[in-house]
């Protein structure tokens, strides 16, 4: 079934509409989570919720691209568990080593306040991320938005994992000197 | 900021770009055709370039950017059995001499998130005496394990009351927010004058700034004292407070699309002068959802600005708890 039908689907309160998602998106989303949380048993509910957070977002919204709409849910959600798996000190695998490399953007000895919004933040990231050429831009959404390991990166685009941690570390340098200067980061 | 922050803030990027990602690579023959044609569009671009725009194609705007700052009456509300007055900041001019982002001018770029919490951060004091800590509340406890829990201990022992106002406030953002309730604090000892700063939601921002003297802090206070001074009051746990709010809108090519509210909460007790701010995050006009990108079809779920009110005003019994 093609995407805009699925959405139709979803406005006009069809349940076959998660029928017809989960067919299509299953397996997509649960890699999202899958990568993020290294749990089948998280991963699963993750995408349950998936569905169900769906359903609840069409009406209103009416996405462009369904499947990066549907993965954008997914790891919002995975994101969530995993905060509350590292807070139990259960440790996860790819996102947690995600993490870690992320922590090399901020300052080491004090955090940021919490005062800016957490979508001044995206938005940020968001504009640095267009900003970055393109292959280190893919990569660098590879790893960070879809939390795929250095390996998968390196076969996707067909370049050695050295290329891809090389590129990785260089976007991640650009990015916290791109948040110096929004102001977002204290030098 | 933490990088689990960061993490989150990936899930913003464009579709295009995570479309991009998706494509498997060129081969090397077609490079050249893409270096070609990726040149006859930087050409292409410059000369589009060249024509004026009426205006800036990012969308929404940086909090930074051009705003609209319009009236937006509200009714007072009542919280229990108190009537708390809305007094709106209709002095523009004053306000945004107040609320301008650090050591930016009021034009053309303000901040309509400038926070006393902001203004003593920035202020020139001595950096390296400075108490600073982020620390992260469960079950209403301020983390042990968190590496600034030290920096913590001695913030609560420098600067008691705001200390005691941020123990009193978290508590509901941790009730509120799924996260892990989270908050910043600042005290300057130079100044005697203490700082704290949180998230109730997500994209809803909480600060409060407690002082003997906030003019002292930054003289950017002497625009906005006097207009919460002259406020009508309301009585809050039998307290005199004076709550005050600013409406802004953001224009998006000459059409209102998002609106935001900044609450003010000023107080005095045992000496010391509480102003607390409350703002509530940015959504489309009537809505409780927020743009995201440019054509606005991809949007957030967000607070309505009349579920911000509601929950700024689930705070105020807390500010002045005796």
């Amino acid at each position: 079934m093609e995407d805009r039908d699925i959405i139709e689907l979803y406005w006009q309160r069809d349940e076959s509409a998660i029928r017809e998602t989960q067919t299509k998106y299953g397996a997509y989303c649960y890699a999202v989570a899958e990568n993020i949380l290294n749990s089948p048993r998280d991963s699963e509910e993750c995408l349950s919720d998936t569905w169900l957070r769906a359903w609840d977002s069409m009406p209103p919204q009416r996405p462009g691209v369904l499947r990066l709409f549907l993965a954008r849910i997914t790891r919002n959600l995975s994101i969530n568990r995993l905060e509350a798996l590292s807070a139990q000190k259960r440790g996860p695998g790819q996102g947690a080593l995600v993490l870690e490399e992320l922590a090399e953007c901020l300052p080491g000895s004090e955090d940021t306040a919490a005062r800016y919004e957490a979508r001044e933040l995206g938005e940020a990231v968001r504009r640095f991320v267009r900003r970055v050429p393109e292959r280190d831009g893919n990569i660098f959404v590879r790893r960070y938005f879809f939390g795929d390991p250095v390996s998968a990166i390196a076969r996707r685009y067909r370049i050695s994992e050295n290329s891809v941690m090389v590129s990785l570390s260089r976007t991640r340098s650009r990015l916290r000197a791109y948040l110096v200067k929004e102001e977002l980061l204290d030098e | 900021m933490n990088e689990l922050d960061l993490f989150s803030a990936l899930s913003q990027v464009d579709d295009d770009i995570l479309e991009r990602s998706e494509q498997a690579p060129k081969k090397r023959l077609w490079l050249r055709w893409a270096a070609l044609a990726a040149g006859l569009i930087l050409i292409a671009a410059a000369v589009i370039n060249l024509k004026p725009k009426p205006n800036s194609d990012d969308y929404p705007f940086s909090d930074r950017e051009i705003l609209d700052y319009v009236s937006g009456p509200l009714e007072n509300m009542t919280v229990g059995e108190d009537l708390i007055i809305l007094n709106e900041i209709t002095d523009i001019e004053a306000y945004r001499s107040f609320n301008t982002f650090r050591n930016h001018k009021n034009e053309p770029y303000y901040s309509t998130r400038t926070t006393a919490y902001d203004l003593l951060v920035s202020s020139p004091g001595d950096r390296a005496s400075q108490i600073s800590a982020n620390v992260t509340m469960k079950n209403g406890e301020i983390q042990q394990g968190s590496p600034h829990y030290g920096s913590w201990l001695t913030f609560r022992e420098r600067a008691p009351q705001a200390s005691e106002l941020l123990l009193r406030l978290l508590p509901k953002a941790e009730s509120t927010n799924t996260r892990l309730a989270g908050a910043s604090v600042r005290y300057d000892p130079g100044l005697d004058a203490a700082a704290i700063s949180f998230n109730p939601e997500a994209n809803v921002i909480a600060t409060a700034v407690v002082s003997r003297d906030l003019t002292a802090i930054d003289s950017r206070f002497e625009s906005i004292l006097p207009i919460l001074k002259g406020a009508a009051p309301s009585l809050i746990n039998g307290r005199q407070v004076r709550v005050c709010y600013f409406y802004q809108t953001r224009l998006f090519r000459e059409e209102k699309t998002e609106e935001a509210y900044q609450y003010y909460v000023y107080f005095e007790k045992e000496g010391f002068q509480y102003l607390f701010q409350f703002s509530s995050n940015w959504s489309l006009v009537g809505r409780s959802v927020g743009a995201m990108d440019n054509p606005p079809t991809t949007i957030q779920n967000v607070l309505s600005q009349d579920q911000c009110r509601r929950l700024f005003a689930q705070y105020l019994p807390l500010l002045t708890q005796p």
